[in-house]
């Protein structure tokens, strides 16, 4: 969830998004079982949303995945020089982009959950994951980080 | 945009919406359009890169595709570096946004203060206690239904099998012991059926005479009664009441309670009461399993008691 609302972009205080996630679903009427998924998701998203509406974001996504990010080990060092081509193209990547990508890699949700979480057609989700992966894809290519 | 062949349009789905090129269209990022990599320039080749990432990423099934990887080595080749593109993404996306640490879901962290109220245990539910008092509301009552019937059981044994009145009859007789001998639970409990000492006042109220006797032997409809006590009006010698139930178990000590009218001396009748209580009245008293007798056309009444009965306890 925290890495979602992260990449979702919308909000510079992530934890605050959690835990409104959080009690949000303490209050709920919970969903039957077979729609709590997506139901749940975009209520993150949703959250997400909200927050990002109140408190504006200070600095783009790019530069603060860039604070976030950890020291890696030298045998990491060609993959990590890599970084900044994808952390340029997460930052252009339109928010609902980058949460079809975040739903797909971080929740592992199926194409049909990322629909209803996102509230659109699955072919709409098809059409976003692509053209979120295939930019991401270039990035690492341009930079000349792939595989022949 | 540039027109998209149908084969390619077919993977890319319905327009998100988001204005942005969809993938295959040569507009996306400035980079070449992956599908014309095998075939000659501007001749897209029917396995582009746009087919097989959807493909790879599981967003369309492809069965010509899947014949076609079985037979064509390259091809294979390519999708095996498409996805090994796509590990790359993911493990990029890994790197750049970080798991948190094993820490972050602790709910004792400061990090969730504000989350306090939800994770404390429920507070204890009082209504437990008030279930308890509800429990025993229902059960106090039961309780003391059985003691009575159990009184009755045991006055019942030691009076012994002489008497002949009904069951009901003996139950009213011996409630209203119950409570002469002080056993007041019947009472408190509220059982319906139960002749208590309130019960008496108020019928005391509505008669003329009372007094307690003895029964004697009973002959040719009439019956002897020798007063014991008086308790109200007057009353002398011995008082005869025709039966109109069944006579009285003779040496059986006895409440009567008649219609005004004084009471002579063997052989007297009383005189019919202008008082007298009304039909509503006796059925009460009825009810509660006494016997009525007729004295001379006065409605009386002869609640047998127990012989060891407390007239001190039950007699105001």
């Amino acid at each position: 969830m925290h890495r979602i609302l992260f990449l979702q972009g919308y909000c510079d205080e992530v934890d605050d998004a959690v835990q409104e996630v959080f009690i949000k679903v303490f209050r709920a009427e919970l969903p039957a079982e077979e729609v709590f998924l997506g139901w749940f998701y975009r209520l993150i998203l949703n959250t997400g949303r909200d927050l990002g509406r109140r408190r504006r974001t200070r600095q783009g996504l790019a530069q603060r995945l860039e604070q976030v990010a950890p020291a890696r080990p030298h045998d990491e060092a060609p993959k990590v020089a890599a970084d900044p081509a994808l952390r340029a193209a997460l930052g252009d990547l339109a928010p609902d982009l980058r949460e079809a990508v975040a739903l797909r890699y971080f929740a592992d949700l199926p194409l049909e959950a990322i629909a209803a979480a996102q509230d659109v057609p699955l072919g709409t989700v098809k059409s976003r994951l692509h053209t979120a992966i295939k930019r991401l894809r270039e990035a690492l290519e341009t930079c000349g980080y792939a595989h022949d | 945009m540039t027109d998209v062949p149908d084969d390619q349009r077919r993977l890319h789905g319905p327009d998100d919406g988001t204005g942005r090129d969809a993938p295959g269209n040569g507009a996306s990022g400035g980079a070449p359009d992956e599908g014309v990599r095998d075939g000659a320039p501007g001749e897209a080749t029917p396995y582009d890169d746009d087919r097989l990432l959807a493909y790879a990423l599981g967003l369309e099934d492809d069965a010509e595709l899947e014949a076609a990887l079985a037979t064509d080595d390259g091809l294979g080749r390519r999708l095996e570096a498409l996805r090994a593109g796509l590990d790359d993404v993911g493990a990029g996306l890994e790197r750049l946004v970080p798991a948190p640490d094993e820490t972050y879901a602790d709910p004792a962290a400061a990090r969730w203060d504000g989350l306090r109220p939800f994770f404390a245990p429920p507070p204890e539910r009082r209504p437990a206690r008030r279930s308890l008092f509800g429990r025993w509301r229902v059960l106090v009552p039961v309780i003391g239904a059985i003691l009575a019937v159990a009184l009755v059981g045991a006055f019942a044994l030691r009076d012994g099998p002489v008497d002949t009145r009904t069951a009901s009859e003996e139950a009213g007789t011996l409630e209203s012991a119950g409570d002469s001998v002080g056993a007041p639970a019947a009472e408190a409990d509220g059982v319906k059926g139960t002749y208590s000492a309130k019960d008496l006042a108020a019928d005391l109220e509505m008669y003329e005479t009372a007094f307690v006797a003895r029964a004697g032997e009973a002959a040719d409809g009439r019956q002897r009664f020798t007063v014991v006590r008086q308790i109200k009006g007057t009353v002398t010698g011995d008082v005869y009441l025709e039966v109109v139930d069944q006579p009285i178990p003779a040496e059986t000590l006895t409440l009567v309670m008649l219609g005004a009218g004084p009471l002579g001396a063997e052989g007297a009748t009383p005189t019919p009461a202008p008082t007298a209580p009304d039909a509503e009245a006796l059925q009460r008293i009825r009810a509660t399993a006494f016997l009525t007798l007729d004295a001379a056309g006065v409605q009386a009444v002869v609640i047998p008691l127990p012989s060891d009965v407390d007239l001190d306890g039950l007699l105001p």
